[in-house]
């Protein structure tokens, strides 16, 4: 079996903007707590970044949303092969998630899976957005 | 794959999930479970109780608790008890959590962590609630908030006393005792700015004033 990537950090912000010509991508507003009008709904539009490497081929990598006082309930689940040109180079994986569906408020977990294998965490609270300061 | 840039040593692949068709759920692996249970502590019974796998969940639970003790593992064993406590409950179990959740006392003053020790008393006062002992309900929550003062963790504090303010004022009649407690968690809601928790410190308070008004 193909051996996963190592994962240098899984974040969720707003936008991940990148910078062909100087290579470079930027992180724009980290958060870990989203506040949404009405339950349940779909997730306004964010972005699911990672850095991955060391890995060879395509991998068919999964990100996994779950909930629940157990987080035993998965809400979402989207497939994103990735194809690693070399295992020094770094990946800059981005996920635009606009179909997110949240249930209710409370705290989710962010999964980047491999094959089964769990290959980073992110956790996001939840909150009705009335409850947040104008 | 929607888009993206390569240069010498990094790729960017860009994908958008309104373009790809979402993949069903996948059971949990029973590896996956254990590593669930021995990290994340559960808290709703009623949210559990309708699961279909609870034996199996029980099983793994109890298998982690006896795997963290071994290895000495006190978090991990503090945890896949507190679980195993919560999934009994969840069956039905108004008994076994008891002990589990004793044991868990027990394991909590020997790691000295003050934080696991009134997530324990939240976790008894659950049990305790639902076997309708609300007088030891009470002193729980009560000892978790102390914890909580002690510690400066404002926001476990407004939760446990909307707790304990729920307590008296819809389970044991006492909305005059009740409101001093709300009105603390409102106040300690607006003073810190926990504007997750302001709507149902608010519904709370203004439900205790309503019971008082008649």
């Amino acid at each position: 079996m193909a051996q996963p990537p190592m994962v240098l950090g899984l974040t969720l912000c707003e936008e991940v903007v990148a910078d062909p010509e100087s290579g470079h991508v930027s992180i724009l507003r980290v958060f870990n707590r989203l506040p949404v009008m009405t339950f349940p709904s779909v997730a306004p539009r964010f972005c699911v970044y990672a850095a991955l490497t060391d890995a060879e081929g395509v991998l068919p990598l999964d990100l996994v949303v779950r909930t629940g006082d157990s987080f035993l309930e998965e809400v979402h689940r989207v497939p994103t092969p990735v194809r690693f040109l070399g295992r020094l180079i770094v990946v800059h994986y981005t996920l635009r998630l606009r179909a997110c569906p949240i249930p209710e408020p409370g705290d989710y977990t962010f999964t980047l899976e491999h094959a089964g294998d769990w290959l980073a965490h992110r956790s996001l609270e939840v909150v009705l957005a009335e409850e947040e300061d104008p | 794959m929607t888009g993206g840039f390569s240069s010498a040593n990094s790729v960017l692949v860009e994908f958008d999930d309104r373009d790809i068709a979402p993949s069903p759920p996948v059971p949990l692996s029973d590896s996956q479970l254990r590593w669930i249970l021995s990290h994340h502590l559960f808290t709703d019974s009623d949210r559990l109780a309708s699961r279909p796998d609870l034996d199996r969940l029980c099983a793994l639970a109890a298998e982690q608790a006896a795997a963290s003790e071994h290895t000495g593992d006190l978090r991990g064993l503090m945890t896949a008890v507190g679980n195993h406590a919560v999934l009994l409950q969840a069956q039905g179990d108004l008994d076994g959590p008891l002990g589990l959740l004793a044991r868990r006392e027990a394991v909590s003053r020997q790691a000295d962590d003050e934080w696991e020790l009134a997530r324990t008393f939240a976790l008894q006062a659950a049990v305790r609630t639902a076997r309708g002992d609300l007088d030891e309900a009470v002193r729980l929550r009560e000892e978790a908030e102390r914890i909580h003062r002690r510690r400066d963790d404002v926001e476990a504090l407004v939760r446990a006393l909307l707790h304990r303010g729920a307590l008296l004022a819809d389970r044991l009649g006492q909305p005059r005792a009740a409101i001093p407690l709300l009105e603390e968690a409102m106040r300690l809601v607006e003073q810190r700015r926990l504007v997750h928790l302001r709507h149902a410190s608010r519904q709370a308070l203004e439900r205790a004033r309503g019971l008082l008004a008649g």
